[in-house]
C-alpha cells in the first residue's frame, strides 16, 4: 500500500501540477516550454525502449520524429484530417519505418546497429529535402493545427492534449514494460542465444520493439508538427539526435522518470545556454556533483582512476568555459558533449538511476509483495515413464575438417538422467549443441518422441519441449532471478498486446510469478528472488539457469556441465536438485566432469571420444571399461619411467594461490614448485584447475590472492607480456597460434621480445629459427605457409617452437595432445623427451596422465583446485587416488 | 558515353578517399573491434591544423608530416578518452564517447576557426589534363597517388617489420599475443594513432578539391562508414574496390537524379549490406559460440 501511494503518487502529483500551470501562469512562453516538454516526454520514451531496453546506440530517432511530423502535416494539409486520425498516422508511419528498418538491423549488435540507424536518418534527411514536389524541400512545410473533434484548440488545449497524450504513454509504456514484453527486451539485450532458448524468439521481440520505440517517435513528431505549424528537414539531423541521446543518458536509462527529466533538461537547455550566469551556476552545480561523486569513488577505490578524474576534468573545464566564453550559445555542442562526457564516464546509471536508489532507500519504499508459490505438482507435473525419448541417428557435425561429432546413434529412454561423458574435445558440447538447435547437423536424424526434430534453431527446438542450461552462463544479468525464471515460462502469456497495454494482464502476471517462485524453491532459491542475476553467487547462477530451464516445462531437459566451477557444498546441492529433477520425471542429459555427480545421479551412461561412442552403460560398468579410461588417462602399453633426481633451485614456486573467473573460485589455495632443468607435470581432471593455473602462471588471469615467484620475483600481478620478458613462454591450451600469419612470423614473434622491432630481426633469429626447424622439419617445408592451414598436430608443433624461440627459462605446455589423434600424440611426447634431454625446464599439463606421468621427473595431481597428491611419477603411478581424480 | 565515363572517374577518384578513412577504421577494428565514430571530425581537424601550419608559411612538403603527426596524435587521444575505458569495461561504451568526442571537437573548430569554408593552397595544379577524353586535374591524380601511398607504407609496415607482425597477432589472437610479451594495449594505441594519421592524410589530400570547414568531412564519413561496412570491417583491399564502385555510383546518381541525391546510394548500399551480408562483401563469417 505504501509502495502504490509513495510511487502511484509521485506520478499522479506530477502531471496534476503539470496540468494546473498553465491555469495559474498565463505565460504563452512558459505554455510553449511545457508543450515541449511533454512531446519531448513521449519522444524520449520511446527513444528509452532502444538505447535502455535494448541496449544500443540508436542514431535513428531524430528520423522518425521527423517522419511522424511530416505524415502528421501532410496527412492535414494535403487529405484534411482532423487532430486525433493525423495523430494515428504519425504514430503509424513511425512504426512501420522502424519496423522496415528493423528488419536489416535485426541481426545487427553495437557498431553496426548504430550505423544503420545513422544511415537511415541520413536517409530520411535526404528524401525530406529531395521530394520537393511533397515537402516543399528545404523552403518547409506549413502545417495547420487541425480540429479535434470539431473544436480549435488553442495553446492551452493543445498542451493539455499534448499532456494526456503522455500520461496514456507513461501508463501503457509502464504496464508493456513490466510484463512478460518488458522482460523480454531486456533478455535479448543480456542473451540472445539465452532468449532463443527459453522459446522466446529474440526476432519478433525486437522487431516489436524497436516499432513500438520508432512509432512513439512518430506519435511525438505529430505533435511537434502541430505545435510548431511548421516543417523543415534540417529540423530532424544529426544534432537533435545527440541532444535526445544526452536527455536519455542524463536522465537515466530504463526509466520512465528518468526519460521525463531527460526531456524537462532538453527543453531548458537552450534557456540555460542565453542566461550567462544562470549558465555558470549550472556549471558550478556540475562541478560539485562531479567532487562529490569522485570522493566517493575515491574512498572506494583507494586510487584515482579515469572514472573519477575525467568527470571532474570535464566539468571543472565547462565552469572554465563558462566564466571565460562570452557567447556560450555558440558552444552549445561543446557543452552538450561536456555534459554527457562525464554523466557517461562517471555515472552511468542517470541521474533518475542515482536518484531512484537513493530515494527507495530514504523513503523504505517496500518491494511489491510476492505471492505464495504455486504448489509444484501443478507448475511441474510429474511426467510418467514414456520409454523411447530422445533418438539419434548417424549425427554427424563438422567445422571444416574437424570432426567434431563424427557419427553419433544414440537413444535416450524417458525418465531417465543420461550421463554425456568424454575428455575435453570429445564432442559433448557440440552434440548438444546440434541437438539444442544452435548449430545444424552436418548430417543424421533427431527424433523426439519419434517425430523430426527442427534443426539449426534454438528457438524452434525449444518450441518442440526441449530446454537447456549453457556451460558458459547465459543469465540474463540486468534481470532479477525471479524474472530470468518468468521470461521462460511456457505457456503462462496468453493475453494479447493491446491488453497488455491496458494493464489487464496482471492476473496471468501474478500467477507467473507464483509458478516461476516453485521453480526457485525448487532449486533453493527462493530467498532471492528479487536479487539480480549478476549479483548472485556463482554456484546459485548455475542453479537459476536449471531453474528457468525447467520454466519451460521441458520433455527433454539438457544440463551443460552445472558442476562447472562448483565449491564442493555446491556440487552436493546440485545432486540433490538433479534428484528432485528426476523425481519430476523429467527426463535428463545430463554433460559432466565431476564423476561423483555421474556416478551418483546417472541412470545411463554414454561416453564420447573423438566425436564417436567408445563406451555405454550403467555409471559402474563404464567407469571399469579399459576403453574409457584409456581415453581418460592416455593409452600406453609398457610403462617406463624416467624420472631423474631433481636439481636444488626452485625456478618457480607457488605459494597458496587463489583465482578464479567472476564469482567462481577455481583454484583454492594451490602450492607446488618446479625446479630448475626439470620437468613437472601438473595433471588431475577436466575442471581441476589445470589450465586455471596455467593462465595465473603466464598472467592472462590474476589471482584474488596467493603469490607466484619466478627465480624469487613476485609476478602475480604483472600483465602477461610482462611476464613473457622475464623469460617465462607459455604454449596455451587451444594452441593458439596466429592462424593468419605464415608458420615463421608466428616463430619471429615467439622471439618478439628479444628482437630488433624494425630492421634485422629476421637475420638476429635465423640461428634460433634453425634450430626449431631442426627439431621439426616439417615446420621447414611449410614456413611461408599461414599458420591456420596446418594440421592439428603441425599447429601444436608450432606452438611447441614458438614457445622456444623466446629462449625461455621455463616453457609452461598446456595440454598439448589434446583434440590430436593417438599417432600424433605418441609424436608430441617423443618431442618432449628431447626438450627434456635438453635440459629445458618445463610444466606440463597434461589430461593423458599415464603419458604425462612417464616423461616427468616429478608430478602433482590437482583436485578441486589444489595438491591432492605429489611424488615422483613412479609413486603416483601405483596411487589409487589418481585414477579416482578422473573417474571418481 | 563519354560523360558518364568522365563522371565515373572523377567519382571514384573521391571514392578512393572513403577507401581511405574506411581503411582507418579497419586498423583500429582489427585490434580493438571498436571504431571512431568521430572520425570524420579527425579528418577536419587534422585539415583544419594543417591550413594553419601553411599559413603559418611552414612550406607543403613540410606540412604534410606535420599534420599527419598531429592526425597521428589526435588518434591517441581518442583512444585514451573515449575508447580505453569501454574496452577495459568490455562495453559498447566507445560508440556513444567517440560520438561525443566528435562533437566537442566539431564545436572547438567551429569556435576556433570560425564556421565558413577556406580554401586549402596546394602547390599542385588543378588544370586539367586529357587522357582519351578524359579530363583529370593533377589534384585529382595526387588523391589517388596519396590514398595508395599511405596504405602501401601501413601495409608494408604490418608485413616486413616486427612491430607489424606483432600488429597483427593482436588481431589474430589477442591472448596468444601477450603470452610472446606483446602489450595489446600498446598495439590498440597504435592501431588508434595510425587510424588518426590515415584520417589526417585523407583530410589534407581532400581540402584542395572540398575546401576546408567544419562540415567538410559530414557527408564524407558517411560514405566512409558505408564502405568500410559494404567492403566488411576485416575484408583489406576490398574497401579500395569498393570505395571506387561507390565514388564511381554517387558521381552517376547526382548526375542523372540530381545532386542533392548524393548521398543516398551510399546510404542504401549501407543499409543492404549490412540486411543480407553483415560481415561484409569481403569479409570473414564468424561462428557462434557458447
Amino acid at each position: 500500500m505504501k509502495r502504490i501511494l509513495l510511487v502511484n503518487g509521485a506520478e499522479l502529483i506530477a502531471f496534476i501540477l503539470l496540468a494546473c500551470i498553465p491555469l495559474a501562469v498565463s505565460n504563452s512562453y512558459v505554455l510553449g516550454l511545457l508543450t515541449l516538454l511533454a512531446i519531448y516526454g513521449i519522444l524520449l520514451i520511446g527513444l528509452d525502449v532502444s538505447v535502455g531496453y535494448l541496449g544500443q546506440v540508436n542514431l535513428g530517432h531524430a528520423a522518425f520524429l521527423g517522419l511522424g511530423a511530416y505524415a502528421g502535416g501532410l496527412c492535414v494539409m494535403v487529405f484534411g484530417f482532423s487532430m486525433l486520425p493525423a495523430l494515428l498516422a504519425s504514430l503509424l508511419v513511425g512504426f512501420v519505418f522502424g519496423g522496415l528498418l528493423a528488419f536489416p538491423a535485426l541481426r545487427l549488435e553495437g557498431p553496426q546497429f548504430a550505423l544503420a540507424t545513422l544511415s537511415f536518418s541520413a536517409l530520411t534527411a535526404t528524401t525530406l529535402n529531395e521530394l520537393e514536389s511533397i515537402t516543399q524541400g528545404a523552403q518547409g512545410l506549413q502545417v495547420d493545427r487541425p480540429l479535434l473533434f470539431g473544436l480549435h484548440l488553442g495553446p492551452q488545449a493543445f498542451f493539455w492534449l499534448c499532456l494526456v497524450l503522455l500520461a496514456f504513454t507513461w501508463i501503457a509504456m509502464k504496464n508493456l514494460l513490466s510484463s512478460h514484453w518488458g522482460r523480454a527486451f531486456e533478455a535479448l539485450r543480456d542473451s540472445p542465444i539465452a532468449t532463443d532458448a527459453m522459446g522466446v524468439g529474440v526476432f519478433r521481440h525486437k522487431v516489436a520493439a524497436f516499432a513500438l520505440g520508432s512509432g512513439l517517435g512518430g506519435l511525438a513528431g505529430g505533435l511537434y508538427a502541430f505545435n510548431f505549424q511548421f516543417l523543415q528537414p534540417s529540423s530532424f539531423v544529426y544534432e537533435l539526435m545527440v541532444i535526445l541521446l544526452l536527455g536519455v543518458v542524463l536522465g537515466g536509462r530504463k526509466s520512465l522518470w528518468g526519460a521525463f527529466v531527460g526531456a524537462c533538461l532538453i527543453v531548458l537547455l537552450p534557456n540555460l545556454l542565453s542566461n550567462r550566469s544562470l549558465f555558470q551556476a549550472f556549471s558550478f552545480i556540475g562541478l560539485f556533483i562531479a567532487l562529490v561523486a569522485g570522493t566517493i569513488n575515491i574512498r572506494k577505490q583507494r586510487r584515482i582512476s579515469f572514472q573519477v578524474a575525467a568527470p571532474i576534468v570535464s566539468m571543472a573545464l565547462l565552469v572554465a568555459g563558462s566564466l571565460l566564453v562570452q557567447n556560450t550559445e555558440d558552444w552549445r555542442k561543446a557543452i552538450f558533449a561536456l555534459m554527457l562526457f562525464s554523466v557517461v564516464v562517471g555515472l552511468p546509471e542517470g541521474l533518475m538511476g542515482f536518484a531512484e536508489k537513493q530515494l527507495t532507500r530514504l523513503f523504505k519504499v517496500p518491494a511489491r509483495p510476492l505471492p505464495d508459490a504455486t504448489e509444484l505438482e501443478a507448475v511441474l507435473p510429474k511426467q510418467e515413464d514414456t520409454g523411447l525419448l530422445l533418438e539419434l541417428i548417424d549425427v554427424k557435425r563438422h567445422f571444416g575438417g574437424i570432426k567434431a561429432v563424427d557419427g553419433v546413434s544414440m537413444q535416450v529412454q524417458g525418465g531417465h538422467i543420461h550421463g554425456l561423458i568424454g575428455p575435453n574435445g570429445s564432442g559433448k558440447s557440440t552434440l548438444v549443441n546440434v541437438i539444442s538447435g544452435l548449430y545444424a547437423p552436418s548430417a543424421g536424424q533427431l527424433r523426439l518422441h519419434g517425430e523430426e526434430l527442427p534443426k539449426g534453431s534454438l528457438f524452434k527446438v525449444s518450441q518442440a519441449g526441449i530446454a537447456r542450461t549453457f556451460q558458459n552462463l547465459q543469465l540474463f544479468a540486468e534481470l532479477s532471478a525471479l524474472e530470468n525464471v518468468m521470461v521462460a515460462c511456457a505457456g503462462a502469456y496468453k493475453k494479447s498486446l493491446p491488453l497488455v497495454l491496458l494493464g489487464f494482464a496482471y492476473a496471468e502476471e501474478k500467477r507467473a510469478q507464483a509458478d516461476s517462485l516453485a521453480l526457485l524453491e525448487l532449486v533453493g532459491l527462493a530467498g532471492d528472488a528479487r536479487t539480480k542475476a549478476k549479483d548472485l553467487p556463482y554456484g546459485a547462477q548455475r542453479f537459476l539457469e536449471i531453474a528457468r530451464a525447467l520454466a519451460r516445462k521441458p520433455k527433454l531437459l539438457i544440463l551443460d556441465e552445472p558442476a562447472a566451477g562448483l565449491a564442493h557444498p555446491d556440487v552436493l546441492k546440485l545432486n540433490e536438485i538433479v534428484h528432485r529433477i528426476r523425481a519430476r520425471g523429467i527426463t535428463t542429459i545430463l554433460i559432466e566432469h565431476h564423476m561423483s555427480v555421474v556416478n551418483e545421479v546417472c541412470d545411463f551412461v554414454t561416453v564420447l571420444d573423438e566425436g564417436k561412442i567408445i563406451a555405454q552403460g550403467l555409471p559402474d560398468e563404464v567407469k571399469r571399461n579399459p576403453r574409457v579410461i584409456a581415453a581418460y588417462l592416455g593409452d600406453s602399453k609398457e610403462s617406463s619411467y624416467s624420472s631423474r633426481k631433481l636439481g636444488e633451485t626452485p625456478l618457480l614456486r607457488v605459494e597458496d594461490l587463489h583465482a578464479g573467473y567472476g564469482a567462481s573460485e577455481v583454484l583454492t589455495g594451490t602450492s607446488f614448485e618446479v625446479r630448475a632443468g626439470s620437468v613437472v607435470a601438473l595433471i588431475g581432471a577436466n575442471g581441476a584447475g589445470k589450465t586455471t593455473t596455467m593462465r595465473v602462471l603466464s598472467g592472462m588471469l590474476k589471482p584474488t590472492s596467493g603469490k607466484v615467484l619466478l627465480e624469487g620475483k613476485e609476478v602475480q600481478q604483472l600483465d602477461a607480456s610482462k611476464i613473457a620478458c622475464l623469460g617465462l613462454a607459455h604454449s596455451p591450451e587451444g594452441r593458439k597460434i596466429f592462424a593468419p600469419l605464415s608458420v615463421e612470423d608466428n616463430l619471429l614473434l615467439g622471439a618478439y621480445t628479444r628482437l630488433p622491432k624494425v630492421f634485422g630481426f629476421r637475420t638476429k633469429a635465423s640461428i634460433d629459427l634453425e634450430k626449431v626447424y631442426a627439431l621439426f622439419p616439417r615446420l621447414f617445408e611449410r614456413r611461408k605457409q599461414a599458420a591456420g592451414t596446418l594440421s592439428g598436430g603441425e599447429q601444436q608443433m608450432l606452438a611447441i617452437g614458438r614457445a622456444l624461440m623466446a629462449n625461455p627459462k621455463i616453457i609452461l605446455l598446456d595440454e598439448p595432445s589434446m583434440g590430436l589423434a593417438p599417432v600424433i600424440v605418441q609424436e608430441v611426447f617423443v618431442i618432449i623427451k628431447k626438450l627434456k634431454e635438453a635440459g629445458i625446464t618445463l610444466l606440463l599439463v597434461e589430461q593423458f596422465a599415464k603419458s604425462a606421468l612417464e616423461v616427468a621427473d616429478y608430478a602433482y595431481v590437482l583436485e578441486h583446485g589444489r595438491i591432492a597428491v605429489e611424488g615422483t611419477p613412479e609413486e603416483l603411478a601405483k596411487n589409487e587416488r589418481v585414477l579416482a581424480a578422473y573417474l571418481g | 558515353m563519354e560523360v558518364i565515363l568522365q563522371m565515373g572517374v572523377s567519382g571514384a577518384l573521391m571514392g578512393l578517399v572513403y577507401a581511405l578513412i574506411a581503411y582507418g577504421f579497419q586498423l583500429t577494428f582489427a585490434t580493438s573491434k571498436s571504431i571512431n565514430f568521430g572520425q570524420g571530425e579527425l579528418v577536419m581537424l587534422s585539415a583544419f591544423i594543417s591550413l594553419t601550419f601553411t599559413n603559418m608559411g611552414i612550406p607543403y612538403w613540410l606540412m604534410v608530416p606535420a599534420g599527419l603527426l598531429c592526425g597521428a596524435l589526435l588518434g591517441l587521444v581518442v583512444e585514451r578518452l573515449a575508447v580505453r575505458l569501454a574496452l577495459e569495461q568490455k562495453s559498447e561504451g566507445w560508440i556513444l564517447m567517440t560520438i561525443i568526442l566528435g562533437l566537442f571537437s566539431f564545436s572547438a573548430a567551429e569556435n576556433i576557426w570560425g564556421r565558413d569554408d577556406h580554401p586549402f593552397p596546394t602547390p599542385i595544379s588543378s588544370d586539367p589534363m586529357h587522357f582519351l577524353g578524359i579530363s583529370v586535374t593533377a589534384v585529382e591524380l595526387s588523391v589517388a597517388i596519396g590514398v595508395f601511398a599511405v596504405m602501401g607504407m601501413i601495409e608494408l609496415f604490418k608485413r616486413k617489420t616486427l612491430w607489424g607482425k606483432a600488429f597483427e597477432a593482436v588481431s589474430a589472437d589477442r591472448d596468444a599475443a601477450e603470452l610472446m610479451g606483446i602489450s595489446a594495449r600498446r598495439t590498440i594505441m597504435l592501431s588508434y594513432g595510425l587510424s588518426g594519421m590515415v584520417a589526417a592524410m585523407a583530410g589534407i589530400l581532400v581540402s584542395p578539391i572540398t575546401t576546408v570547414g567544419p562540415t567538410m568531412a559530414s557527408a564524407l564519413i558517411l560514405k566512409a562508414f558505408a564502405v568500410a561496412v559494404v567492403a566488411g570491417l576485416d575484408s583489406g583491399f576490398g574497401v579500395v574496390l569498393i570505395g571506387l564502385f561507390l565514388g564511381a555510383l554517387e558521381s552517376l546518381a547526382s548526375f542523372y537524379i540530381g545532386s542533392g541525391w548524393r548521398e543516398a546510394p551510399g546510404l542504401i548500399l549501407l543499409i543492404l549490406a549490412l540486411a543480407m551480408k553483415p560481415n561484409g562483401v569481403f569479409g570473414k563469417a564468424s561462428i557462434r559460440k557458447v
